[in-house]
């Protein structure tokens, strides 16, 4: 019995033994691929940095030919990684060498790895790489991977390659709710004006999330008055939507185009059914600071919502129809100004 | 050659722009000072007397704006050009940093080349 008793404690020991040797062996073998990594990287950085940062179109010799699966991807992650900080000439000069040489492919092909993770980075190389070509993977990517995670990575990756051709898979990956509205409107937002026809459809779209996402977006994109079509949408979100919030979003967007025709549109909707649109209008309008929104302002001074009242004598001090006297609002409004709010 | 003598330095936690403004301006033969938060690129600001400063934002310790705003504020730094480099973008950053007394605004991602001629101009109006 005792000899029983022994035997297996001698044999749990030998196991025991047996996975701190198996362990032990992992970790310096982890250590030394890390360790040979970095080296790989050491020894190709100054290159990609001479590469991305001077204007020679020929890339270093270094850089070129390279033989080991090893080397290529070490060279990869270098070109992501300081390609994603330069735009112009820069940005396109390595987006040309990286599609000529095989880079942009091998991401493309890691898009459909079995691993999460590495289609994850995959996206982001792409997004890094900024190739044009790369843009319908990303969107396949976008509309189709089964990982929340990836979907967000190709959303940004597609907004830092800046193909407008892409803003419909975004707006639909909004509307489908796959990638969360704040990344939607980022990357809408990287992509820049060259989105805004998708984006002035997207203002009529029947879901309300898309609608939200496209009145914010093209508010804060900065485009002029000019744009008559850009007023024109937005002043019937801000009027007919029939969600608070997007009217809501409509009259910010309007106080940033700017303009006669969103200034009449913004004074429009300080007569709104809801207060929270009311309010959203008077704080366009002082950003506006157009006389057009003057006499609104003025009556919703005295509207039934404190908050309404409180936007309004903002508007109405910046507008100079009101001075600091007369209600806690203005005053307080004439002090904030007084300290440079606007 | 206004850049042979030329002192830049340049202020970013992000070691990879960092790396990149450095060698492209290297090239062009400046010498070029680096930090990597907004308290050490005071320091060296203030000890060093570069003839121009391209400050991040968003730096760990200060932030680009203190900086600026210290720099501005010094006897010492009197002349020195400043120019921003930060992802921060709208229009309101844009306003704080030329009301500190930036004398440029660049937004990252950033074209290495634009840098370059931006700062050749900045520092032949010395």
């Amino acid at each position: 019995m005792i000899v029983a008793v022994e035997l297996l404690a001698a044999s749990q020991l030998a196991v025991i033994a047996a996975l701190a040797v198996v362990l032990t062996c992992r970790r310096i073998a982890i250590a030394r691929a890390g360790r040979h990594r970095r080296l790989l990287l050491d020894r190709y950085r100054d290159a990609v940095v001479e590469f991305v940062g001077l204007d020679d179109d020929e890339p270093p010799a270094s850089l070129t030919g390279l033989r080991t699966a090893e080397q290529r991807s070490a060279v990869g992650e270098l070109l992501a990684e300081y390609t994603g900080t330069v735009r112009g000439e820069s940005r396109s000069r390595v987006a040309a060498f990286v599609t000529e040489h095989g880079y942009a492919a091998a991401a493309e092909r890691d898009l459909r790895a079995r691993r999460s993770w590495r289609r994850g980075t995959a996206a982001k190389t792409l997004g890094d790489f900024g190739v044009v070509a790369s843009v319908d993977e990303l969107a396949d990517a976008l509309r189709l991977d089964a990982s929340p995670q990836v979907r967000v990575s190709a959303a940004r990756a597609i907004g830092r390659v800046g193909e407008a051709q892409a803003t419909a898979d975004l707006i639909s990956a909004c509307a489908m709710g796959s990638v969360p509205a704040g990344i939607v409107a980022q990357a809408l937002l990287d992509i820049g004006e060259e989105a805004l026809p998708w984006l002035l459809g997207a203002i009529g779209s029947p879901e309300q999330r898309v609608r939200l996402v496209a009145c914010r977006v093209v508010g804060l994109m900065g485009v002029g008055a000019a744009e008559a079509e850009v007023v024109a949408a937005l002043d019937t979100a801000a009027t007919t939507d029939p969600d608070v919030a997007v009217r809501g979003a409509a009259c910010h967007a309007l106080g940033r185009v700017g303009g006669l025709d969103a200034a009449l549109a913004v004074a429009a909707s300080t007569a709104d059914h809801e207060a929270s649109v009311r309010r959203a209008a008077c704080d366009a309008a002082a950003r506006l600071a157009a006389p057009e929104t003057a006499a609104a302002v003025t009556r919703a001074l005295d509207d039934s919502d404190p908050e309404v009242r409180r936007a309004a004598a903002r508007a109405a001090v910046l507008l100079g129809v009101a001075d600091g006297s007369g209600s806690p609002f203005l005053e307080e409004a004439e002090a904030e100004l007084a300290w440079g709010w606007r | 050659m206004e850049s042979v003598h030329a002192k830049v330095l340049v202020a970013d936690d992000e070691p990879h722009l960092l790396r990149l403004v450095k060698f492209r301006l290297e090239r062009e033969g400046y010498e070029v000072l680096t930090a990597v938060d907004g308290e050490s690129a005071l320091q060296v600001a203030r000890d060093e007397h570069p003839d121009l400063c391209v400050l991040d934002v968003m730096m760990p310790k200060r932030s680009g704006f203190d900086v600026l705003r210290e720099i501005r504020s010094d006897d010492a730094c009197a002349g020195m050009k400043v120019i921003m480099l930060t992802a921060r973008a709208q229009d309101r950053d844009v306003d704080v940093g030329f009301s500190l007394g930036a004398d440029d605004y660049i937004t990252k991602p950033f074209s290495p080349q634009e840098l370059r001629v931006r700062i050749g101009a900045h520092l032949s109006k010395r």
